[in-house]
């Protein structure tokens, strides 16, 4: 019985692997067939995929406007480290402290309330208003868009600690300042690298929201760049990396996610 | 016990209020009454009154504020409508018939990483500067998270559920799939809808600072060059209420629509 299953389920995987490649592949061949052997679709409205194969090894080679495609690479990159880097360094703690103090939770919450609605990318004019088309105003956008998932999850998981925990350590004699390092702050981590997740997947849109509007670098300027320069294939790589660049990210928070929260087995 | 809350609950609305007055002053303080910050920079709070009430009557490049709001509206509900009409009847056959999951997904996979922004170039090129090209965007924006979750409800639909229709004489694979996995994974569509709606008016925002004519974004890109930050924040804020305000009435449709789920959360 069990081995008949075992069987079935082996041929519905090998079907479903055989669908998925030759879906990939199929895509891959309409592209082909559209742009290149049928010439469909003129190559300023979409390039062929050889087309935009070759311009990602051109450009690694020469540079588009002041770098390379991995300079592009590296400023995007530094530009989200920074500003995720400090959007959590404020997030986490604010995050903790208005979960476990009422005042501040009452100071901090309406303010919080009223900008948090904002889309972050809103906040690009203003922005680069304030601090230029530099490193600064990039920075500010993505933190703000890392800043508000990650501190809202970063409250529910201290607000929704199992009451239980906190009593068992308030009966065994722990003192207010210990409960929140030892228990609360613990119990709320999977929240919180959750609400990192989130954060960091709308940092990348603001990245790329940030380069789009105003930069003179970066791959978010490659894409802008590509379209203004009826490049498409320019916007295709740029687009490529950046979906790679936001894969990667997110691989790395899960990662973290299962080495930190090494107590919970899926 | 109670009145113990009601004070709780009064001191919290106390610092609420405390705390936004708190924050208003300081800023009409540093913007109008000591005059540190120039309203280049940073606008006096009654600016942005004033500047709402100026805009009412007056178009600002080329509408009033009411006529860019239309408009942005206009095109988000375009967009997002078209999101859902497309998205969640695939999301529910991909969940649901494990070989087009097999055909779709892998594309899917592809092209998900890439933030939806990221298209705004391409879309320009392919569709011109017009409505067409940021309906696309943002039909792009919410048709994801609407299809991931229909997907994933119908994925996570219990089996027992299943199994109970099964045995009480259910024959046809459609009255399954009507009766019991779409109504079972109503909740985990409607929170796709949700997403998909706070996309929509993310990259909505994205796209009329890039490239338009007309719109709130268009509006707060072209008082960034005039340097006039009391109409950009003016419509930070009018991007903020509106996505609440929808935000909100989703929720309240959601509570319409399947009322058990309110009822647990409870």
């Amino acid at each position: 019985m069990s081995r008949s299953l075992e069987k079935i389920l082996d041929q519905i995987f090998q079907e479903k692997v055989f669908l998925s490649i030759s879906s990939v592949l199929g895509f891959l061949l309409i592209w082909y067939l559209v742009t290149d052997l049928l010439g469909l679709m003129p190559a300023i409205v979409l390039p062929s995929p050889e087309k935009v194969f070759f311009t990602i090894y051109e450009k690694i080679l020469d540079p588009v406007g002041e770098e390379k495609l991995f300079g592009h690479l590296r400023i995007s990159l530094i530009r989200i480290m920074v500003g995720t880097g400090i959007a959590l360094a404020l997030a986490i703690p604010l995050g903790i402290l208005m979960g476990w103090y009422e005042n501040l939770d009452a100071v901090a919450s309406p303010i919080i309330e009223v900008l948090r609605p904002i889309p972050p990318i809103a906040w690009i004019p203003l922005a680069i208003l304030w601090f230029g088309i530099g490193l600064a105003s990039k920075v500010f956008i993505i933190c703000i868009g890392v800043f508000f998932p990650t501190l809202i999850n970063t409250y529910l998981g201290v607000k929704f600690v199992d009451p239980l925990l906190i009593k068992a350590a308030q009966t065994l004699g722990a003192r207010d300042k210990d409960i929140l390092w030892e228990v609360v702050v613990p119990a709320s981590v999977p929240l919180i690298v959750a609400g990192m997740r989130i954060g960091v997947g709308l940092g990348m849109m603001c990245l790329v929201a940030a380069e789009l509007v105003a930069a003179s670098s970066g791959l978010g300027y490659l894409i802008v760049l590509g379209g203004d320069d009826l490049k498409p294939e320019l916007s295709i790589t740029g687009m490529i990396l950046i979906g790679l660049l936001g894969l990667i990210a997110d691989r790395i928070i899960l990662k973290v996610e299962r080495k930190v929260v090494y107590w919970r087995k899926e | 016990m109670s009145e113990k809350k009601r004070k709780k609950s009064i001191k919290r609305w106390a610092l609420s209020i405390v705390s936004v007055l708190a924050v208003m002053s300081l800023w009409f303080m540093i913007t109008s009454l000591a005059k540190i910050i120039p309203p280049a920079f940073l606008p006096p709070p009654q600016n942005i009154v004033t500047d709402f009430i100026r805009l009412m009557g007056n178009p600002y490049v080329g509408n009033t504020l009411i006529g860019h709001t239309l408009i942005s509206l206009q095109i988000v509900l375009g967009g997002f409508f078209l999101a859902l009409v497309i998205g969640i009847p695939l999301g529910i056959i991909m969940g649901w018939f494990k070989r087009i999951e097999a055909i779709v997904d892998p594309l899917f996979q592809l092209l998900r990483p890439i933030p939806p922004l990221a298209w705004i170039p391409l879309s320009l090129l392919w569709f011109g500067i017009g409505l067409k090209s940021k309906i696309f965007v943002i039909w792009l924006s919410a048709f994801v998270p609407c299809v991931i979750n229909s997907y994933t409800g119908i994925r996570l639909t219990d089996p027992i559920l299943i199994r109970a229709a099964l045995g009480l004489g259910v024959k046809r694979q459609w009255d399954l799939l009507r009766e019991v996995a779409i109504p079972s994974s109503l909740p985990i569509i409607l929170g796709g809808v949700r997403i998909g709606l706070g996309a929509a008016w993310m990259t909505l925002v994205a796209a009329e600072l890039l490239a338009s004519n007309a719109g709130l974004g268009y509006m707060m890109q072209m008082a960034r060059r005039a340097l006039e930050p009391s109409v950009i924040i003016l419509g930070m804020l009018i991007i903020g209420i509106l996505g609440a305000l929808m935000a909100r009435g989703l929720r309240a449709l959601e509570k319409r629509i399947c009322p058990w789920v309110v009822k647990e959360e409870r």
